[in-house]
Parts: structure tokens; C-alpha cells; sequence
């Protein structure tokens, strides 16, 4: 009996499983059309042979499973976890076919790397590479930061009940609206809505610092979609460096820093309620810790006297900080610079912005600027209770999206995931060091993967060690998911093992 | 004798100055030829010298008023040069997945932060010599692979139209 009902869960996660890589195949038209309108007629049927494969595994997940009950939330969170690594495999193909990677496995560390916006690359040689291909890699980071769960729910919006533990599994939490199905659109909504203000405004850019018209639009459209996703992807190997544009630099920084906002926090905007932005734990989170790192990396690149002046300081030290804070991943320097020029202490800086990461329900990465103020407030909270007396009632307040009192449960929520962050960086970064990487680079590195960042300090390369790779790409996905869905598919997998051995 | 002694002192600490003068003009006038990646990763050395690399032409050429940037990809690592338009040879073939570009031999001055470009590690040009002309690169359409995207397109289809029935009879 309860072997049938262990049958019946798993049928109920590859039939959802199916559905979104279903929903996943749709995208695959738009690098298809953008190969077509190129002339790359070879790109476009590595992508139509792409497609058919993902629509065939989609369509025969949904048709080996079935929906026999209402999905629960161990369902989603599965769920999320099983279509992220099966897009993960499926999506590499076109990868593989266009012949720029050594082996599958550089293939779908790209794909991770793009899914989680990341941004890391084992591509090889990214400046000849198609534009079909290009679109493809941008629009992975783009989908991805939304999330593939988010797209599949927004697609298939009547036929999926118990959606919020898919929701929930792709490490968002935060309801715009009371409906899922509504709040998802929403995200698309408002994604969609900064994706034509973005490129547009990218693509004058563009033309105005030397592009040709059509290059300048695609450039502006990649770039955005790269930016808004906090993914790190760019056209050329240079990263934001290949423009050598002040106008480009600080348009990409307006993108990335929204993208790294909450989508409540856009929500609430967008209908009027522009003081939120001001009174936001997260956004009054994220400001401080900037502006204490911000002077750290200051102090710490004047006194090695990396840049000789306070205009190349600003361009290059706080650009690169707050692509690191928000989890983006853009460079306007070159990786071996990092290591060479900026000293330990401008990159511990840059570690602990990586880790901490942008806001909760937004396209960022990291420990989250929520969590680091709910544990600030609970800091707080208990030093007051210490000097007052013992008869004395502390309450802390916050304010997201209303005010809210700080309670137990939150604080513990918060420290769990932090904790889980904290083990996953220290492992990493033992395993990296094992394999010989020195130990600064290897805790810039690790950071940059655990916070989904992206930059990178020379240590992530196709020659790298195969196990590491698969450690990396663990990494990204156990992040980019926030443990939650990932811990409850050990929780499934453990529980049919202990049935299939009684 | 103490003043004997201490005599010649300033003339050879203004001969050992005017040697390093002359050595610090001589590494400044001296072209180096290197690589891209050596030049990054050995920035600080080499920031203001005169150096010569060759590479493919890639990418764009962003011309702004007089001056163009133009990226060269050495050794698998591209790096940017600040050049006068005059320099660029007329027809350049640019280097992306449709051409190959030209090979060109640039010398310039090399900046690890260049304070004209805010912090930018560029070279700026001083000359330009085309080494060969790029061409058009053909990818020809592997017919196996038109097949399999047929046949996985009529089963994904096949695959898709029997899901969707067996929805409809469900319901």
C-alpha cells in the first residue's frame, strides 16, 4: 500500500517535471528565429534538433506520470529540484552541437551557470560564437533568474493546483499577489515590462559609443538580459570592458541594482508606493552593507594605489563591488587582476558582498539582504534584553512591506539558511584548496559560485578538476534553490531507499 | 683626505641617476613583444611601455571622433587598443562566427589603469601592420543533423498531441 503511494509521488513529480520542461521548450524558438534572420542555418537546426529532443522528454515525462492528487509540497519542492537538473542535461545540447566545449560536462556547467545567473563560463572561444548561440546563453540567464518553475507556472496557469510548493522550491517565497498563477505573471509582467525599457535604452547607448545598429540591439538586448538577471553573461570574452564606456558602465549598474530589488518591492513601487523603497528592511540592508564595503575596497585600493585617481577608483572598484554585492557577475577589469592587484583586504570585501548577495524573490543570489537584517534585528534584540531588565519585554520591529514584529520562527529561518551557506562556502572552499587552487583564490572563487555571482578570480576554467566541476555545479544549484528543494529531494530519495530495503 | 674621500660621491650619484635614466628610457623605448595574458598578468611591469602584439582582429570597431577601439584576441585572450582611425587598414575584416579576421601586428604603449580611459587596461596605438587578411568561414549544414530534428520534431508532436488527449479525455 504505501509502495503504491510512493509510485504515485513519483509520478506526480515527472508529470509536473514533464510540464515544465514543456513550458521550457517554447524558448527555444527565439534563438531558432534569431539563427534564421542571421543566416547561421547550421545553429538553427542544432537548435530545432534541440527542441524536438526537450519537447520529446517533456512530453513523455507527462505521459509516464500522471496528476493523481493535488501536488503537495514535498511535490513541488521535488519537483523543482528534478526539472532544474533535467533542463540542466537537455539544455546543454545546443552547447554540445555548436562545438565550442571540450565535453558535455563544461556544456551543462554553462547551462547551471547560466540557469542560476552565475555567470561563470567554460565556453571556448566566446568572441566567434553565434549570435543564435549568444541568444541562447543570454536567454538561459534571463529565464533562469525569473525561474523555469516561474515560466512552466505562468504558462500552464489553469491546470497546476498546489502550485506554491513549486513557487516556494525555486527559492522564491514572497507572494506578490494571493495567487500564485497571479504573482508569477506579475514577475513576467514587470520582467518583461524593464526588458524593452533596458534594451532600448542599451541599444542607443550602443550606436552612440560605436556599435552598428544591429549589433548594438543585440548587445543591448543580452547585455540587459544579463544585467536584470544579476547573471553575469556578456557577448565577449572582455566582459562590460570590451565597451570602454562610462555611459554603458553606468547603465549596466542601473540594471543590475534593480534587478537585485525584490519583486514585491517592484510591485509596490510600480503601484505607488515609491516610500517603500526607503523603509524596506532589505533595500536599508543592502545600502548599509554597500557603503561599508564600499569604504573598505576604497581605502583598500588607495593604499596599494591601484587606481590614481578617485574617478577610476569609483569606475573600477565600486563598479566591480556592486556587481559583486548585487550577484551579477559583470567585470570591467580582466580575472588575473583581482589576484595581482587588489590585496586581501579589497578581496575579503568583495567575499563578504558576495556572499551576502541582493534581496529575497528578486533574480539575486547570496545569503540575501533580508536574512542579514532579521539577524541584525534579532542581534539587536537580544543585547537590548541583556541591559534591561529581566522584567522588561523587548519587542523589534521591521518594516517589509508593512511593519512587522521580529519573531522567533523568522530569525530561526533566517540563521538556518545562513548556516547552510556557511557549511556549503567552508566545504567548497576546503575542496577547492585540496585540489591545489591557493587559499585567497580559492575563498574568492567559492564565494562567487555560493553567492551565484560570477566573477572570478582565474580558478573556474575548462581545465579545471573534473570533480570540482561537479562540486561547482552543485554549488550553483543547491544555491540558486536555496537548499530547501534540495533537501527535501534527499528527504524523498532517503525515504524510497529505506522503503525499497524493508 | 676625508674630503677627497666624499669628492666624487655627488658626481657618481648623479652618474648612477643618469644611468637609470637612461635605463628607464630604454625599457620605455624599447618594444616588447609579448602576449595578451602576459601583459595582464604582469600589468605593473609592463604599464607604459611600448609593446608589440599580434593577434586576430575581433568583434567591433567602435569609432569615437578621431580614435576607434578595436579588441585583438592573442593566444585566446583579447585585449583592447585605443587607436587613430587613420591606422585601421581599409576593409578590415573583423573576427566573429560568419569571418575570420585580420591578423595585425600592433605596437602601442601599454596602461594597466590608462587615466585617459578611467582605469582601462588598453593599449594605445602608435602603429598597425596588417600580417594576413581575414575571410569568410563557412558551417556548412550537417544533414544528419536536419534529419534527427525532423524525426525528433514529428515524436515530440506525436508525444505532445498524446498527452494532450489524454488531458482532454480526464477531464
Amino acid at each position: 500500500m504505501k509502495s503504491s503511494a510512493r509510485l504515485d509521488d513519483i509520478r506526480i513529480i515527472v508529470y509536473f517535471s514533464g510540464k515544465i520542461l514543456i513550458g521550457m521548450s517554447l524558448i527555444y524558438w527565439i534563438p531558432i528565429f534569431t539563427s534564421l534572420v542571421s543566416g547561421e542555418y547550421k545553429v538553427m537546426f542544432d537548435f530545432i534538433l534541440s527542441f524536438g529532443l526537450i519537447l520529446s522528454v517533456g512530453a513523455g515525462f507527462t505521459l509516464l506520470g500522471k496528476a493523481i492528487k493535488r501536488p503537495s509540497w514535498t511535490h513541488g519542492m521535488v519537483t523543482a529540484a528534478v526539472s532544474w537538473i533535467m533542463a540542466m542535461i537537455l539544455a546543454a545540447f545546443p552547447y554540445w552541437l555548436s562545438g565550442h566545449y571540450l565535453s558535455y560536462l563544461d556544456c551543462m556547467f554553462d547551462v547551471m551557470s547560466g540557469l542560476t545567473t552565475t555567470g561563470l563560463v567554460m565556453i571556448q572561444d566566446l568572441d566567434h560564437i553565434s549570435n543564435g548561440l549568444n541568444m541562447w546563453r543570454h536567454l538561459l540567464t534571463f529565464v533562469g533568474g525569473q525561474g523555469i518553475v516561474v515560466l512552466a507556472l505562468a504558462i500552464f496557469v489553469d491546470g497546476t493546483g498546489g502550485s506554491y510548493g513549486f513557487y516556494v522550491g525555486e527559492g522564491k517565497d514572497e507572494r506578490l499577489f494571493p495567487s500564485v498563477t497571479h504573482t508569477v505573471s506579475s514577475i513576467w509582467r514587470i520582467s518583461l515590462v524593464y526588458l524593452v525599457i533596458g534594451t532600448a535604452l542599451l541599444w542607443v547607448a550602443g550606436i552612440a559609443i560605436g556599435l552598428s545598429p544591429g549589433r548594438a540591439f543585440l548587445h543591448g538586448l543580452w547585455v540587459y538580459m544579463a544585467a536584470w538577471s544579476t547573471g553575469g553573461f556578456a557577448p565577449m570574452s572582455q566582459s562590460i570592458l570590451y565597451y570602454h564606456s562610462a555611459l554603458y558602465e553606468l547603465l549596466t549598474f542601473l540594471f543590475f541594482m534593480v534587478g537585485s530589488f525584490n519583486f514585491a518591492l517592484h510591485s509596490a513601487v510600480i503601484r505607488g508606493n515609491r516610500k517603500e523603497l526607503f523603509r524596506n528592511i532589505e533595500t536599508l540592508s543592502f545600502g548599509t552593507t554597500m557603503m561599508i564595503l564600499s569604504f573598505i575596497v576604497g581605502w583598500a585600493l588607495m593604499k596599494l594605489k591601484v587606481y590614481p585617481g578617485i574617478g577610476m577608483l569609483i569606475r573600477k572598484g565600486y563598479y566591480q563591488l556592486a556587481s559583486a554585492h548585487t550577484t551579477t557577475g559583470f567585470m570591467t577589469i580582466y580575472a588575473n587582476q583581482f589576484a595581482n592587484e587588489w590585496g586581501n583586504v579589497g578581496l575579503v570585501a568583495m567575499v563578504v558582498a558576495m556572499l551576502i548577495g541582493g534581496s529575497a524573490c528578486s533574480t539575486a543570489g547570496g545569503f540575501k539582504g533580508l536574512r542579514i537584517g532579521i539577524l541584525f534585528k534579532a542581534i539587536l534584540q537580544d543585547t537590548k534584553r541583556l541591559l534591561n531588565p529581566s522584567s522588561a519585554i523587548s519587542i523589534e520591529k521591521f518594516h517589509y512591506h508593512g511593519e512587522r514584529t521580529l519573531a522567533d520562527q523568522q530569525v530561526r529561518n533566517a540563521a538556518s539558511i545562513v548556516l547552510l551557506y556557511v557549511v556549503m562556502f567552508t566545504a567548497v572552499v576546503l575542496a577547492t584548496c585540496a585540489a591545489g587552487y591557493p587559499i585567497m583564490e580559492s575563498i574568492f572563487e567559492v564565494a562567487s559560485i555560493t553567492g551565484n555571482v560570477g566573477l572570478t578570480i582565474g580558478v573556474t576554467s575548462p581545465s579545471m578538476p573534473t570533480i570540482l566541476k561537479y562540486i561547482y555545479i552543485f554549488v550553483m544549484w543547491a544555491g540558486r534553490l536555496e537548499f530547501m528543494a534540495i533537501l527535501a529531494s534527499i528527504g524523498f530519495a532517503a525515504s524510497l531507499f529505506k522503503r525499497s530495503r524493508r | 683626505m676625508k674630503s677627497k674621500l666624499w669628492f666624487p660621491l655627488p658626481l657618481l650619484i648623479m652618474l648612477l641617476a643618469f644611468q637609470g635614466e637612461v635605463f628607464a628610457q630604454e625599457q620605455t623605448m624599447s618594444i616588447v613583444k609579448t602576449s595578451a595574458l602576459k601583459l595582464i598578468d604582469n600589468a605593473k611591469a609592463y604599464d607604459g611601455h611600448q609593446v608589440e602584439i599580434t593577434g586576430e582582429l575581433i568583434g567591433d570597431v567602435m569609432v569615437r571622433g578621431d580614435y576607434a577601439w578595436i579588441s585583438i584576441l592573442n593566444e585566446g585572450t583579447a585585449i583592447s587598443a585605443w587607436i587613430e582611425k587613420s591606422m585601421l587598414p581599409p576593409d578590415t575584416s573583423i573576427g566573429g562566427y560568419a569571418r575570420s579576421g585580420d591578423i595585425v601586428s600592433l605596437r602601442g604603449i601599454f596602461h594597466r589603469a590608462c587615466p585617459e580611459h578611467g582605469g582601462d587596461l588598453d593599449i594605445h596605438a602608435t602603429s598597425l601592420e596588417l600580417v594576413s587578411k581575414g575571410a569568410s568561414v563557412n558551417h556548412p549544414v550537417n544533414t544528419s543533423v536536419v534529419l534527427i530534428s525532423l524525426t525528433l520534431l514529428v515524436i515530440g508532436v506525436i508525444l505532445v498531441s498524446a498527452w494532450r488527449r489524454r488531458e482532454r479525455n480526464e477531464q
